[in-house]
């Protein structure tokens, strides 16, 4: 849009209002998963912070195949 | 062009000033006058936005998509001051600043290197995150509590907006982006270096040297240090939060794996030495 640049993912590896890593939230889902909502109530703080990962850790957890609906 | 977008995300979770903070349940009870204090000098904090704009818009006067994003950044800072500030008209005006208190912390930056200034906003703005997150805590009036939640969660979202322009600045400029950003990581993440550790105690104007700091330009230019060490109690734990946000996100954009400031110092010697090396070649 307005641009001839490549639309930049807005994505990053770490969560300002869990103070985690996607990585550590990943393996908590790895060892116990739940179903998205419950992951993001349980393993992360998003709720209660920006919610700016939230749409990120969605397309994280699917690529990585961990992703439950 | 990443404004667009940061447009839409952020207006679709912006709060409303006068529906979303409950000011029907302020509890008078719940409120000290050091509280008081410190939401008055917060206030005044936050209008310093203000020339952080201005030196903004002059330094990128060559970037139309950052300094449109701007806009965003300017109108959500001062919108922090003035809900902090009707916090005060509403229930304790007799603290309510002055328009000449509000006035000191506005004063010109000398130009900075662009892409230092962004990434020393970025880890303003994750530092700024957690003091919120934490003066929420010290704070026991529910109102103001809302209001910090408020303040905070905006803070973390601009620090990913900067971030954004910060993985932009890398694909143009690769090199010298990664040099600078590592500097100020350096600086940001490691107190023994650098006490400062925040923008508005930076020096700003050399012309005003000493007293070209916002916060030495506070009615009372000692109060943020001793709200953070003797009030709010932002101790090792919550530099920790900071530390470890900046040098994730550092991880992340450089593709390295960087756990402490001196691994940062280590990996920005080695560009150097990289650099060094390319010329001497040449």
């Amino acid at each position: 849009m307005f641009s001839k640049e490549p639309d930049l993912p807005l994505a990053t590896s770490y969560c300002l209002c869990s103070a985690m890593s996607y990585e550590k939230m990943l393996n908590k889902q790895k060892q116990n998963p739940l179903i998205f909502t419950e992951f993001i109530d349980q393993y992360t703080d998003c709720n209660r912070g920006c919610g700016s990962c939230i749409e990120n850790l969605y397309t994280y957890l699917s690529e990585n195949k961990l992703l439950i609906e | 062009m990443i404004y667009p977008r940061l447009f839409k995300k952020f207006e679709s979770v912006r709060w409303n000033l006068e529906n979303d903070i409950p000011w029907h349940q302020f509890n008078q009870k719940k409120i000290s006058e050091r509280q008081l204090y410190s939401i008055k000098m917060n206030a005044i904090l936050e209008w310093s936005a203000m020339p952080t704009a201005e030196m903004f818009l002059r330094d990128y006067s060559h970037d139309v998509d950052f300094s449109a994003f701007m806009s965003i950044w300017f109108f959500e800072e001062q919108k922090h001051s003035l809900a902090l500030l009707e916090y005060l008209r509403r229930f304790a005006p007799h603290y309510l600043p002055t328009e000449k208190e509000l006035a000191a912390v506005r004063f010109s930056f000398d130009s900075a290197p662009p892409l230092e200034s962004l990434a020393l906003h970025f880890c303003g703005e994750i530092r700024l995150n957690q003091w919120y997150r934490c003066a929420r805590e010290w704070h026991t009036e529910p109102v103001i509590q809302q209001i910090y939640t408020f303040l905070s969660n905006d803070e973390a979202r601009h620090s990913r907006a900067y971030f954004e322009y910060m993985k932009r600045a890398l694909l143009l400029y690769n090199q010298e982006a990664r040099l600078a950003f590592a500097k100020i990581g350096v600086l940001m993440t490691n107190s023994r270096v650098n006490k400062a550790m925040h923008p508005t105690n930076l020096h700003v104007n050399k012309a005003l040297f000493p007293n070209d700091t916002v916060n030495g330009k506070l009615p009372d230019p000692k109060w943020l240090e001793n709200w953070l060490n003797n009030e709010i109690h932002f101790d090792d734990k919550w530099e920790t939060k900071v530390s470890v946000a900046i040098l994730s996100s550092l991880s992340h954009l450089f593709d390295i794996s960087c756990h402490s400031s001196h691994q940062l110092r280590e990996y920005r010697k080695s560009l150097l030495f990289d650099q060094q090396s390319l010329v001497g070649a040449v």
